[in-house]
């Protein structure tokens, strides 16, 4: 009885109405088991298939009075798409499509910079300030929107809370950029961290999601394996350029894909307004 | 029992029903079933939304299984959840002996 095609689309009409809490797929395995035990002590009584099927369904009762009951339960936690998620998606495309940008300015000022002969650290190190401040800080917006529209497990008040902390963080540790290892294990912890969330909470983009969860860690391995290999020229700082480079190229390309792609689904959504709701 | 008569008194039924220990939703519901001697009637599929509130509200937890290759959720009562069960039986006894009193009790003297 279990795949019979009866409880299937009884069980899709409920998913089509619940998806949008974040613990829909449980509720409906859950629900699925009630119908299939029903149906087999249905069976076991002596009634077919089908009979079996259709008294687990009436004994279950009507699809819209149990989603009705599960969507307005009190506290539960829905990821339902509004306004401002397409506003997240937008500010995740800009800040993915940023990285690129600062990658490649990095590789030109190294390349003029190697070309005049002499060292001019100081305007390289200013523009990457303010661009790592405003890039990051769109990042962190980015994540932050995704976390507090979508609800990806997160109270509403603790997702703005770490958006506002992380992008506090992110803006004072960036006027700093020497501290790239903290900037950018902020940065990192961040994104794995609502990249986990978003990935428990069922959004549909889990392969943009694992390459913007992967980019930090990747760009540190980069650097790990090239600075043991010890690859490229020493600077007046005893730091190899082209080193970090990679690590920047291969960080910025990851975070690019990744939440070019995440903001790209999210835009996709059709806002859901409130006195639009299913049921 | 209609459903709209019982919502009200469910929350505790389904804690008294796993004070008994831990059950599955389909078990929970043929006890309710069994026990009422089949007085209680009401949508089984809505007996699920009551359970995650209770769940939330630190009165039940619950643990996925795999039973024959079929994935189950058991729920168990917490002692939060045993602590309420004996306010809302207090309540509900003090309640019960209030509406016996005036449905079957003396009648009131008139003054007429």
């Amino acid at each position: 009885v279990a795949d019979h095609y009866l409880i299937e689309e009884y069980l899709e009409a409920l998913w089509a109405q619940v998806r949008w809490r974040v613990d829909a797929r449980e509720v409906v395995d859950e629900l699925r088991d009630h119908l299939v035990t029903t149906g087999e002590w249905a069976i076991s009584t002596g009634l077919s298939k089908a009979e079996a099927a259709s008294l687990a369904i009436e004994r279950a009762g009507p699809v819209e009075l149990i989603a009705s009951q599960l969507l307005h339960e009190r506290g539960a936690r829905m990821a339902m798409p509004t306004a401002f998620t397409r506003l997240g998606g937008l500010a995740s495309i800009v800040a993915g499509a940023a990285w690129p940008f600062l990658a490649a300015s990095w590789f030109a000022s190294l390349l003029l910079e190697r070309r005049a002969g002499a060292y001019e650290g100081a305007p390289r190190v200013a523009w990457l300030a303010g661009a790592l401040a405003l890039v990051t800080a769109m990042v962190a917006t980015a994540v932050a929107s995704l976390a507090v529209c979508r609800r990806v497990g997160m109270r509403r008040n603790w997702a703005v809370g770490t958006a506002v902390t992380t992008s506090a963080g992110l803006l004072a540790a960036c006027a700093m950029p020497w501290l790239i290892h903290l900037w950018g294990g902020l940065l990192g912890l961040t994104l794995v961290a609502v990249s986990a969330l978003a990935w428990r909470g069922g959004f549909a983009a889990r392969v943009w999601l694992a390459l913007t969860a992967a980019a930090v860690p990747a760009a540190a391995l980069t650097w790990l394996v090239l600075d043991g290999l010890q690859v490229g020229w020493v600077d007046t700082w005893g730091e190899r350029p082209l080193v970090f480079g990679w690590t920047v190229t291969v960080g910025a390309t990851l975070l690019c894909v990744g939440a070019v792609g995440v903001g790209c689904r999210l835009t996709a959504e059709t806002a859901v307004h409130l006195r639009e709701r299913p049921v | 029992m209609q459903g709209e008569a019982l919502k009200g008194h469910l929350d505790m039924l389904l804690l008294a029903a796993l004070a008994a220990g831990p059950r599955h939703g389909y078990a929970l519901i043929e006890q309710l079933r069994a026990q009422s001697q089949e007085v209680f009637d009401l949508p089984e599929g809505t007996v699920y939304p009551a359970l995650h509130r209770l769940e939330r509200d630190g009165l039940v937890s619950s643990t996925w299984t795999v039973q024959d290759g079929r994935k189950r959720r058991v729920y168990a009562i917490t002692r939060r959840g045993i602590r309420s069960l004996e306010d809302r039986k207090a309540a509900w006894a003090t309640f019960a002996a209030g509406v016996q009193l005036v449905v079957g009790g003396t009648a009131w003297p008139t003054t007429t």
